[in-house]
């Protein structure tokens, strides 16, 4: 019995590991730009097409599939924030949520229009067995997806604590105002914090296509476990998305194996409610105060 | 009660003339395709309400849903469980579908009172999702992905199951809908909502109970959504869970959008448009959602104001511009500002 706890919680952790890629991509964005970018989901989606594609047709080896399918994300947020969100300004939260749903819109319907709903099997291709932990398994798949989060949450940790960049991207979350003030280009770095972002997504995206296919809809239910995790972990803190969405992966993965597997996203729901009724800035947020 | 202005008027009456003599117009030269179009003007009778309900809590409230589709499935549900197991009436059927979609609307509009816009369109969201995935699980209440049949609906003991009688209850609960919303706009409520929205600090220091404010909006606005909910699954016959996915509430979302906020002929208009461009792209996967997302992403940058910019533009043309340019072609959007989003934020913003 406890071998198989340990196997679930094991394997939840893998998966929630993609869920906290989403999470701190959205916790990226709408920290600097105080954006929540709903078409997190159908960007990832579209740059996993190119991976399928280099995969499928060029026989690219699976790094650099990845490789190029993170380099398109990073393109396809900063050209978002450049064309689209940088022309509304200080607009309001609704505004901007309806904004990113309708590109999340767009890219799924053209997606959808060139390639078809039919779910495309994408595989990864590595020569490597399952590797016993003890009395637990751990597939590929998993120290893929786990070993991505380390690296992918370790570089941003870089970014943000080593680097100029990380340095004025966290003078914007604290007061643009006063960052613009003090010469950062905060156009910029917007820009390049919605790049790292969707390219958080992205990889995460293409990590979730040999589970889910390549599909449209391939990362709406994901997108909102990202999104359920970077509100238990307060959406603000990076450190609270990366914990909110492995436990999410894990408290998932229990309902799968004990309750039902088509109850999951009711229970992730549920908790969220309870979670925000009991804490609203999540379970590592601080209490923000409203101003006129 | 408030006199609309003339123009409004205008369009009110004309469009429920042309409601009422399309079923007419169609028996005498529709043929064989009379019951198909009546089916499909009754389901955008039912748009158009969700589009209303949904207007007045975004629009008029400053509330983000993306859940909408839940309540519309709650709306449904009830009224098929209600009419297949116990053959209620219609009329009682939706009334209790409208309150059971508002009962459901209170398990999240208490927490949703709490959240900022932010959370409150993820949670809502979530509650699309889950109640479609409640829908296919519980099928000894809801027939899981079987569906559930209903029976021919009764009013009062009359049968009423013809698409001809369903599409003038239909109407007749919509024109009752409008009527509502916009009287309710005009009371006390309706004016906290408005406060709520243009700014919560503003609002609470005037004495408006801003939590319970949030809550009021929400309930009336699921009630509406249940009850056109409910009419759908009469006039289908015959729901299922996929009948409710979350691309229901993207379209939803667009039909409020396009419409322009806190305005009833927008809504209305933007039913009309979403609906049109869905049923007429239905035959290529894809295709509507893509016009969709790029029409609500041209939108929110170019015309914020949507349909609702259209009107007052004509409105305003109506009431004081010179005589050639009142004959002159119809603009085809409204005129953009110099900094169209700061200039209609103005007007609609959340704070």
């Amino acid at each position: 019995m406890l071998e198989l706890i340990l196997q679930i919680a094991l394997a939840g952790l893998a998966q929630g590991a993609l869920y906290a890629l989403v999470a701190l991509g959205l916790v990226v964005i709408s920290n600097t730009s105080n954006v929540l970018n709903f078409a997190q989901g159908a960007m990832g989606m579209a740059v996993t097409y190119v991976a399928w594609a280099l995969l499928t047709y060029a026989g690219a080896p699976f790094w650099l599939a990845v490789g190029a399918a993170c380099i398109a994300a990073f393109a396809i947020g900063a050209l978002a924030q450049i064309v689209l969100l940088a022309r509304l300004g200080g607009a309001s939260d609704m505004t901007q949520i309806v904004l990113t749903l309708g590109l999340a819109m767009l890219i799924e319907g053209l997606v959808g229009l060139g390639f078809g709903y039919n779910p495309r099997p994408m595989a990864l291709p590595m020569s490597m067995g399952p590797l016993l932990v003890g009395p637990v398994v751990l597939r590929p798949q998993d120290i893929v997806n786990l070993s991505f989060l380390v690296v992918l949450s370790l570089a941003l940790a870089v970014l943000f604590t080593r680097t100029s960049i990380g340095l004025t991207m966290r003078s914007i979350t604290q007061n643009a105002f006063a960052a613009r003030l003090m010469g950062v280009p905060v156009e910029r770095v917007l820009s390049l914090a919605w790049g790292f972002g969707v390219l958080l997504g992205g990889a995460a995206a293409v990590l979730a296509a040999p589970t889910t296919s390549v599909t449209p809809d391939m990362m709406n239910t994901i997108l909102i476990y990202g999104f359920a995790g970077a509100i238990m972990g307060g959406f603000g803190s990076l450190v609270g998305a990366c914990v909110g969405g492995l436990l999410l992966g894990v408290i998932n993965n229990f309902v799968v194996a004990f309750v039902s597997p088509q109850l999951s996203m009711t229970f992730i729901f549920a908790l969220l409610l309870v979670v925000l009724y009991v804490r609203p800035d999540g379970l590592f947020g601080r209490k923000s105060v409203r101003k006129v | 009660m408030r006199r609309a202005p003339a123009f409004l008027r205008v369009i009110a009456i004309v469009f429920v003339a042309v409601a009422v003599i399309l079923p007419f117009a169609l028996r005498a030269f529709a043929g064989q395709r009379e019951v198909y179009w009546l089916y499909v003007v009754s389901q955008f009778f039912t748009l158009a309400m969700v589009a209303v309900a949904l207007d007045l809590l975004m629009g008029r409230t400053g509330q983000i849903s993306l859940g909408h589709n839940g309540f519309f499935a709650v709306g449904a549900y009830t009224a098929a469980i209600l009419s297949s197991r116990y053959g209620v009436d219609l009329l009682a059927a939706m009334a209790l579908a409208g309150l059971a979609s508002a009962i459901a609307s209170l398990v999240l509009g208490f927490p949703a009172a709490r959240l900022r816009g932010h959370y409150l369109g993820i949670v809502t969201f979530g509650f699309g999702v889950a109640i479609d995935q409640v829908a296919l699980k519980w099928d000894a209440l809801t027939g899981g992905d079987q569906g559930l049949h209903l029976k021919k609906a009764t009013l009062a003991g009359i049968p009423v199951g013809s698409p001809f009688a369903l599409y003038f209850i239909t109407l007749a609960v919509l024109v009752v809908a409008v009527f509502l919303v916009r009287n309710l706009t005009h009371t006390r409520i309706g004016r906290s909502f408005a406060a709520v929205r243009d700014s919560e600090v503003a609002a609470a220091a005037m004495g408006v109970p801003i939590a319970r404010t949030k809550v009021v909006a929400f309930v009336c606005s699921a009630f509406l959504t249940g009850v056109a909910g409910s009419l759908y699954a009469f006039l289908a016959g015959f729901i299922a869970p996929e009948d409710f996915g979350t691309t229901q509430a993207m379209l939803f979302l667009a039909m409020v959008v396009i419409g322009g906020s806190a305005s009833i002929p927008g809504a209305i208009g933007g039913a009309l448009v979403v609906d049109t461009v869905n049923q007429a792209a239905s035959t290529v996967s894809g295709l509507s959602l893509a016009i969709l997302g790029g029409v609500i992403v041209a939108v929110t940058l170019f015309f914020p104001l949507g349909i609702k910019g259209l009107i007052a533009r004509l409105t305003n043309e109506d009431d004081g511009a010179p005589e050639g340019s009142r004959s002159g072609a119809k603009p085809v959007a409204a005129p953009a500002p110099e900094r169209p989003i700061a200039r209609a934020l103005e007007k609609v913003g959340t704070d």
